[in-house]
């Protein structure tokens, strides 16, 4: 491939594209480790789960739209049935529990996924408005790639205005800083974690449906996913939205990019940061809780 | 005391009267079956020691598994006339190696920081699996290694393309390698391990040092992995990189949980029953309709502990631990 500015840019799109999808993802995550402490390795299968229910809505109804709202709400439900009926029951047991109950919600729903749905990918088609491509300066980029920077931008804004405008999002921070002494300030905390655990995985549904169509919908979506968002919660240290962020488009751009460059490193590469962020620097690189 | 020795001495002949026999009345895939069964549960042994021993939840185990399946692979596949023997020792070692050098990062982070960086190390090799083509061929993977010709067992010649032999042969090695354990495990060594699983800062307290015993337990249970990534090198006959993945090493988390057997043989009916179930789950799905056996067993296995607060983790082995500690 030669190399010209404009394919420079559009794999740097490429990068920025999967980078704002991870971070889609990873936001939940690290919100949730943040308040909890627990890490929801259950997480990435609620982003499958997402994308597989998105797709039998599209499929029934034939309405990309109505996918895009209805699966994030079913799977947002269903992540505060597990916080309510298994997370916080385990909770007394320790931390290794809480990590096993989680691997267990995992793996489960990554069998009932294929029970009923099949071990095979399901493709999904994007929407007729963005099926085509767009042109700009001789350069031709896919529309849907292009939505999902506008949705995941959209999301990265309503978030922040939430945690740093609004009463709840203040309640939020505190609870990631101290939540013992926010409950003392009597403020309902079980209820706020309910509350984030629920809004974390409906957000990680919201990235299923937009990924269906990108990344195509199969049954080891949930463990490639997991995978690196963990690297992405790791560099940007845990419970930092805004090194969620950084972190998501630093992998974004270090998977683009090292596809193009050292195809054979780019992995290597990846995995070797998460491990020295957390032996040098385990906060990461804006995380403030060791 | 006596009569409780005397019953479990029976009740230990009996079973290896019928292990012995198993070969002479099974089928010849019942067999192969039942060598698997042995060295995933091998496998389990190991992360029995890490988890329930030492209460080290780790995400990296499956690292070590194909770290002694590769090594002892390539190192029979390239050197000439390498003993069989001397090939699983080099598997064994090599993990034992891996794991000192990545155990000795990892055991210094606690909780959610240690099992994702024993992630990162899981993924790291297994990237380098994927990727270094030449060497592990990929995903190819590497091709047959069981050695064709008799091997030399010094009183004997062991004939290893027949598949009782090849049973024999790996019982054999699972369990020489469960008795070390289990004496291991009743050395003060093993009580300094439950010491810091039960209460680290009073290990600490009390003048163990916490992170050479976690460090010593980790290689340990990395030597017994790759010993059983060894074994199922030599038997399953080809090594793939998808057994590093961080979604296998759940074999080893499922076979260490259940708690109602003896210590140390306590994988060993998780070991049998997983694999019954992928053998069920193949031949007669179409038999026993769609029911997710896989979600099924997920569901008993993992999040039993969680619902009916069981504590799998407080077992025998934790008494004399806590002994040690309330002196």
């Amino acid at each position: 491939m030669e190399l010209t500015l404009s394919s420079i840019v559009i794999q740097a799109l490429h990068g920025l594209v999967y980078g704002m999808l991870l971070f889609l993802v990873a936001s939940g995550l690290t919100m949730v480790f943040g308040m909890m402490d627990v890490l929801n390795i259950a997480h990435a299968a609620f982003y499958m789960l997402g994308a597989y229910i998105g797709s039998t809505i599209l499929v029934v109804t034939g309405s990309f739209w109505l996918a895009l709202i209805l699966a994030p709400i079913g799977v947002g439900l269903l992540g505060a049935l597990v916080e309510r009926f298994f997370l916080r029951k385990v909770h007394v047991h320790g931390h290794a529990f809480e990590l096993l109950i989680t691997f267990g919600v995992f793996f489960v729903v990554g069998e009932v996924v294929k029970w009923i749905w099949g071990n095979f990918p399901r493709s999904m088609d994007p929407p007729g408005i963005l099926s085509g491509s767009l042109h700009w300066m001789g350069m031709t980029y896919p529309a849907y790639r292009f939505f999902i920077l506008v949705i995941s931008a959209l999301v990265l804004l309503g978030l922040g205005y939430v945690f740093l405008r609004t009463r709840l999002g203040l309640a939020v921070r505190a609870a990631v800083s101290d939540a013992s002494m926010v409950n003392a300030l009597g403020i309902n905390v079980p209820r706020l974690f309910l509350g984030v655990f629920s809004g974390g995985t409906a957000l990680a549904g919201l990235a299923g449906v937009v990924a269906g169509p990108f990344l195509s919908t199969y049954p080891g979506m949930g463990l490639d996913m997991m995978v690196d968002t963990f690297v992405v919660v790791v560099v940007g240290g845990f419970g930092s939205l805004l090194g969620a962020f950084v972190a998501s488009l630093m992998i974004g751009e270090l998977q683009s990019f090292g596809v193009l460059f050292i195809p054979r490193l780019a992995l290597v590469f990846q995995f070797l940061l998460m491990a020295i962020v957390l032996i040098t620097r385990p906060t990461g690189l804006f995380g403030e809780k060791v | 005391m006596s009569r409780s020795i005397f019953l479990r001495g029976v009740l230990l002949a009996g079973v290896a009267l019928l292990l012995l026999a198993a070969p002479r009345v099974l089928s010849i895939v019942q067999t192969r079956m039942l060598t698997e069964i042995a060295y995933f549960a091998l496998f389990a042994v190991s992360y029995n020691f890490l988890f329930g021993w030492a209460g080290l939840l780790s995400f990296g185990h499956a690292a070590y598994f194909g770290l002694g399946a590769y090594v002892t692979a390539i190192s029979l596949k390239h050197v000439a006339g390498l003993h069989l023997l001397a090939g699983i020792g080099l598997g064994g070692l090599a993990a034992a190696l891996g794991g000192a050098v990545i155990g000795f990062f990892c055991v210094r982070r606690k909780g959610s920081y240690f099992a994702l960086l024993t992630l990162a190390f899981n993924q790291f090799l297994w990237a380098i699996a994927w990727k270094w083509r030449e060497v592990t061929g990929g995903d190819d993977g590497i091709g047959r290694i069981t050695p064709k010709k008799p091997v030399d067992m010094g009183l004997f010649y062991l004939d290893l393309t027949r598949i009782p032999n090849k049973y024999y042969f790996t019982m054999a090695v699972v369990v020489i390698f469960l008795a070390i354990g289990w004496y291991l495990l009743r050395t003060p060594f093993g009580n300094t391990i439950q010491a810091v699983k039960v209460n680290e800062e009073r290990a600490a307290f009390l003048g163990y040092n916490v992170n050479r015993s976690k460090l010593l337990i980790f290689t340990l249970s990395a030597f017994y992995a790759g010993i059983a990534g060894s074994l199922f090198a030599l038997f399953q006959g080809f090594r793939r990189h998808q057994r590093h993945r961080a979604g296998d090493v759940h074999r080893g988390a499922l076979h260490g949980i259940p708690r109602w057997y003896w210590i140390l043989l306590r994988p060993h009916p998780g070991s049998c029953h997983l694999r019954l179930l992928h053998g069920l789950d193949k031949q007669h799905y179409r038999a026993l309709g769609v029911f997710p056996w896989g979600a099924f067993h997920h569901s008993g296995s993992l999040l039993s502990p969680g619902v009916h607060r069981l504590d799998p983790l407080e077992g025998e082995g934790c008494v004399c631990g806590r002994r040690m500690i309330r002196g």
